[in-house]
């Protein structure tokens, strides 16, 4: 076979890695360090539920890309919003989905996870795969992390539970609600559910 | 009654048929989890479980997670597990998955003699890991579609593959030639574990979603996909996304 100079440095240039790129084990690195953060937080016995809670709201206020995840899961309707929609909107969307996803995990007290893997995606996005063994339970959890550049370094925009994504899950769920009410009737529905969120202390 | 009953065949029917017909020429845009044809009569199903939910199997649960320890819950979920080993067994052969197909097998019989009648799983510690097939699978590696989206009463989220697939492993299951009295049992055993299973799954959702009914069609469709991209030996399906841009 005959090498093809062209090819060649085609082949290296894909490896030169752009200002914006990190690697995947930089990602890898990073997912490590949140998982690490929060399962600390999640072991530590001297907390009670609320401040458990109130910690975890930081670590995922921080490592989770939420305006680009709440633009995501608006899907087609976050272009026929105004401004002013838009930015009750992102207000909403950031109390409730910070609510909605730390009050499941401030209930545990235990488990344990492993990093089993990370490759690039395209743009600058990488996957990485964990397992997560629950207290009491011997079959581990598949969880795939999606990670991409944001404002302040690396930032997670999905989360795959054994092949189901939580934003896919999210837009399927908000569409069938704005298809029916529209986004005000959305935006009121999320300052509802926060609301008795933060009542019940869940 | 009867009346109504014929009824609510005739409309399964009916749905069947639709979403049969449908499935054809209602390519979802890859990816897309809201792809629905038949989502009023879904709906109207899916109300119907709610109430039967609520009234029945979710308040027997309750009672059941409630009374019976973990350890016996567990005793329970292996036995029912061990049962439908032989048709999981079947159906990984059938994919011509002899790996799969042979921990199933040694499974069973570990499990079925030194296990008690499969109320321990010490095949899981000897490394034979557990794990789910059906015939819906099956006839999803040889090429079947789903077809649309379908939602029903005590058997929740499906399709018209999976409905088939479910009536095929009945027929394949050798228990369920024993005796009439204990497939009854059975199956009650096997509904109320299946439920167990799902119990803080459900209670999040219904707590917690805007529209339970298009989380758990999202979510199944989902979880669906992947374990048919499995049996296909493709690839886990991941949206290219560009995250970069708006």
């Amino acid at each position: 076979m005959r090498l093809k100079p062209g090819l060649i440095v085609l082949a290296l240039l894909a490896f030169v890695p752009t200002a914006s790129h990190a690697s995947p084990q930089e990602a890898s690195k990073f997912v490590q360090s949140v998982g690490d953060e929060a399962f600390a937080i999640i072991k530590d016995g001297s907390l009670d539920k609320d401040t458990k809670q109130k910690k975890l709201e930081r670590v995922f206020a921080k490592s989770v890309d939420i305006p680009w995840v709440g633009k995501f899961v608006l899907g087609r309707y976050w272009r026929q919003a105004s401004e002013q929609q838009r930015n009750r909107y992102v207000d909403e969307y950031r109390s409730f989905i910070i609510t909605h996803y730390t009050s499941r995990f401030a209930k545990y007290s235990g488990g344990d996870f492993k990093i089993t893997g990370s490759k690039p995606d395209g743009n600058g996005q990488y996957v990485v795969s964990m397992e997560i063994t629950p207290p009491k339970e011997d079959q581990p959890i598949l969880v795939d992390y999606r990670v991409h550049p944001g404002k302040n370094g690396l930032q997670i925009f999905d989360v795959i539970v054994e092949g189901v994504s939580m934003i896919t899950t999210q837009r399927s769920e908000f569409n069938s609600v704005l298809a029916n009410k529209g986004i005000d009737g959305l935006i009121s529905q999320l300052a509802k559910k926060s609301d008795s969120a933060e009542k019940s202390g869940s | 009654m009867t009346r109504r009953i014929t009824h609510h065949v005739a409309k399964l029917a009916a749905a069947l048929l639709i979403s049969a017909s449908l499935s054809g020429c209602a390519q979802a845009p890859a990816g897309s989890t809201d792809v629905d044809p038949a989502e009023g009569f879904n709906r109207g199903m899916f109300r119907v479980h709610q109430a039967i939910d609520g009234a029945v199997l979710r308040p027997v649960t309750y009672v059941y997670r409630g009374v019976v320890p973990e350890f016996g819950r567990d005793m329970v979920d292996n036995f029912v597990t061990n049962l439908s080993t032989p048709v999981v067994a079947a159906n990984s052969f059938l994919q011509l998955d002899a790996d799969r197909g042979f921990v199933a097998f040694w499974r069973f019989i570990i499990n079925s003699t030194v296990g008690i009648g499969g109320l321990f799983d010490v095949a899981s510690e000897a490394g034979l890991k557990k794990f789910d097939n059906d015939f819906g699978l099956t006839m999803a590696r040889y090429g079947a579609d789903s077809g649309a989206y379908l939602f029903l009463p005590v058997l929740g989220p499906t399709s018209p593959r999976d409905l088939v697939g479910r009536v095929a492993d009945m027929f394949m299951d050798p228990f369920n030639y024993y005796d009439e009295g204990a497939t009854m049992v059975r199956g009650g055993l096997t509904a109320l574990n299946t439920r167990s299973e799902k119990y803080e799954l459900l209670e999040d959702i219904n707590n917690n979603s805007l529209d339970p009914y298009a989380t758990i069609r999202s979510g199944y469709t989902q979880s669906r996909d992947a374990e048919v991209r499995k049996v296909r030996g493709q690839k886990p399906a991941l949206k290219p996304m560009n995250t970069s841009a708006e």
